[in-house]
């Protein structure tokens, strides 16, 4: 009997080496130490994802819209155009919330859907979500995003505790921001272990492989997907209000909330593994964290070679990333770690 | 004699313009094995996933203890006492054998007598007790077809659908299977059995239906359906 899998040895080691980042020389690497943060808030991204399509097997090609709906949310609760100002801990609770409703309003009339439908119905979600951020500026601040977002930790009738702590100011900045983000990683992570393990974590899983088995089981299955869609938004708006706040502004939704978003995302989650909480977790350091930084570093050590390559790396990462996948798809078809079931 | 358990009213029942059941009157008495044999195509898969509420009805009515079910869905019936063991087994592959009992116990509460219902189960199929920790899908059709049957009984149901228990199965194991059948039934449990295997269905049976392209042809007590000419030249091959 062995007590502890390969894959929660992985996942301890992980956020062990997540821990200790701050202390590396990040600067004189070459690492710009936001990048680092936004790979955590990434991996949150891809834990909520995991929820849909990993658990339940909904492919939803969307999630970037999804995330746009946290960011927005967060902008609207903290910045000075609207009289809401709110502190980050109300904002983060507020955007889960928020985005899991509108999430499961949206996708509420179209659970019947299977397979590809339900696909190609979230990937023009995600698109009208682009759209009317774009161009709802009164609302969203449009192409500009709303700006300056820069909220108190607490609020106000804890001010006392955030002064006491001396974080004033100070707790957007690497490394407290980043153990935020970490600590709130982990606290998802081992939530989303128990959902696992939950009846409503099999319910998923029963929905997955099979349906109308489920349904037979005395499943209810469209309560069941419209939960899953539910859990993983509401984890994927948390994200994109750290995302915000992390960012300071609502960031151009053309560049951060379109499909190419979404299916990198989607590209870490297979590549991670689907299903898998552990998964996730490498998928996304390996394939964002190359995509991000490695990339950077990598294309740095080509630029000082004596003889200068013709080209930058960072306009052929993408093959390299294909490759990858290819590759992935032949020799671990079920990800780096693989759901336990597999 | 007393309420049926279940009574189904000329019911009829289309795949799009496909008219598969035309307009079947079948009744179970309660405690009863009661046997719907017929051909391939007759219709007898339609019969059950209609009665479940897996496919819509088109006319007629059913009723389960005298209430009506036929426009309940599928997950709300479970929970009136009516299980359902499809065709080809539908266990979860991907999740264990208990994992697969315990869905079967997803509409109760009561963790303790979920676990009695495991034991009982493990009872009935000692194999299954052996297997627990494994896969679904690494089973063999018998042991598949095994936690078909107890995972339908983890919901604690008052009548048992089971649809052709014997499908590509070993004659060694189908005995197993139709012995705990009939185990099952002298406890109380009510039993509508969908089979190609007349000869054995008609054994273990109380009463027979013949099914023949959606309507029913005969009616009557098992014994006698095994000893009736036409349906030993049409059913086994006598």
């Amino acid at each position: 009997m062995k007590y502890f899998s390969a894959s929660s040895v992985v996942a301890v080691l992980v956020f062990g080496l997540l821990f200790l980042v701050p202390n590396l020389p990040l600067g004189q690497l070459g690492i710009p130490s936001n990048l680092v943060t936004e790979l955590l808030i990434l991996t949150i991204l891809a834990l909520g994802l995991n929820v849909i399509i990993g658990y339940t097997g909904l492919l939803h090609l969307g999630i970037a819209g999804v995330y746009g709906i946290g960011t927005v949310c967060t902008g609207i609760l903290v910045t000075e155009a609207f009289p809401f100002q709110q502190s980050f801990v109300i904002t983060l609770i507020i955007s889960t919330v928020v985005t899991a409703l509108i999430s499961m309003a949206i996708t509420a009339p179209v659970l019947r859907l299977r397979g590809d439908y339900f696909a190609l119905v979230t990937l023009g979600f995600c698109e009208i979500v682009v759209t009317v951020l774009k161009e709802f500026e009164h609302i969203t601040g449009g192409k500009k995003t709303l700006q300056n977002l820069r909220p108190p930790l607490f609020p106000e009738f804890l001010s006392s505790l955030e002064q006491s702590l001396d974080l004033v100011g100070k707790w957007r900045i690497f490394p407290i921001f980043y153990y935020i983000c970490l600590g709130l990683l982990l606290l998802i992570f081992l939530g989303l272990r128990n959902l696992e393990k939950s009846r409503i974590g099999r319910g998923f899983v029963a929905i997955r492989e099979d349906e109308l088995a489920a349904s037979a089981m005395g499943l209810n299955p469209a309560k069941l997907k419209l939960m899953a869609i539910g859990i993983g938004s509401g984890i994927v708006g948390l994200a994109g209000c750290l995302f915000a706040v992390h960012s300071t502004n609502t960031t151009e939704p053309q560049v951060s909330f379109t499909f190419n978003v979404s299916v990198i995302i989607l590209a870490s989650v297979i590549l991670g593994g689907m299903g898998s909480r552990t998964g996730m977790l490498v998928g996304v350091l390996l394939l964002l964290g190359y995509d991000k930084i490695g990339t950077r570093l990598l294309s740095d050590v080509l630029s000082q070679l004596p003889d200068k390559p013709y080209f930058k790396l960072s306009s052929w990462r993408y093959m390299i990333f294909g490759l990858v996948l290819i590759l992935m798809m032949r020799f671990r078809p079920y990800g780096i770690i693989p759901e336990k079931r597999n | 004699m007393s309420q049926p358990i279940l009574e189904l009213k000329g019911v009829h029942t289309s795949y799009g313009v496909i008219e598969v059941l035309k307009g079947i009157s079948i009744k179970v008495e309660p405690k009863q094995i009661v046997t719907v044999i017929g051909a391939n195509g007759a219709g007898k898969t339609t019969t059950l996933m209609t009665i479940s509420g897996c496919v819509p009805i088109q006319k007629g009515e059913i009723l389960f203890n005298g209430q009506p079910i036929h426009r309940t869905p599928a997950h709300q019936i479970l929970k009136m006492g009516l299980a359902q063991s499809p065709e080809g087994r539908k266990i979860f592959p991907r999740l264990t054998v208990k994992e697969n009992l315990e869905m079967g116990a997803f509409t109760r509460n009561d963790k303790a007598g979920i676990q009695q219902d495991i034991e009982k189960a493990y009872h009935l199929f000692p194999i299954l007790k052996d297997r627990q920790k494994q896969l679904g899908g690494t089973l063999s059709g018998g042991e598949q077809q095994m936690l078909a049957i107890a995972r339908a009984l983890m919901s604690r149901p008052k009548m048992l659908l089971l649809d052709e228990p014997s499908l590509g199965l070993a004659p060694m194991i189908i005995l197993k299977i139709f012995d705990a059948i009939q185990e099952l039934n002298r406890e109380g449990m009510s039993v509508l059995l969908v089979e190609q295997n007349a000869r054995l269905a008609l054994k273990i049976a109380h009463w027979g239906y013949v099914l023949e392209t959606g309507t029913v042809t005969m009616s009557a007590a098992a014994q006698e359906l095994l000893h009736d000419p036409r349906v030993q030249a049409a059913y086994l091959g006598e």
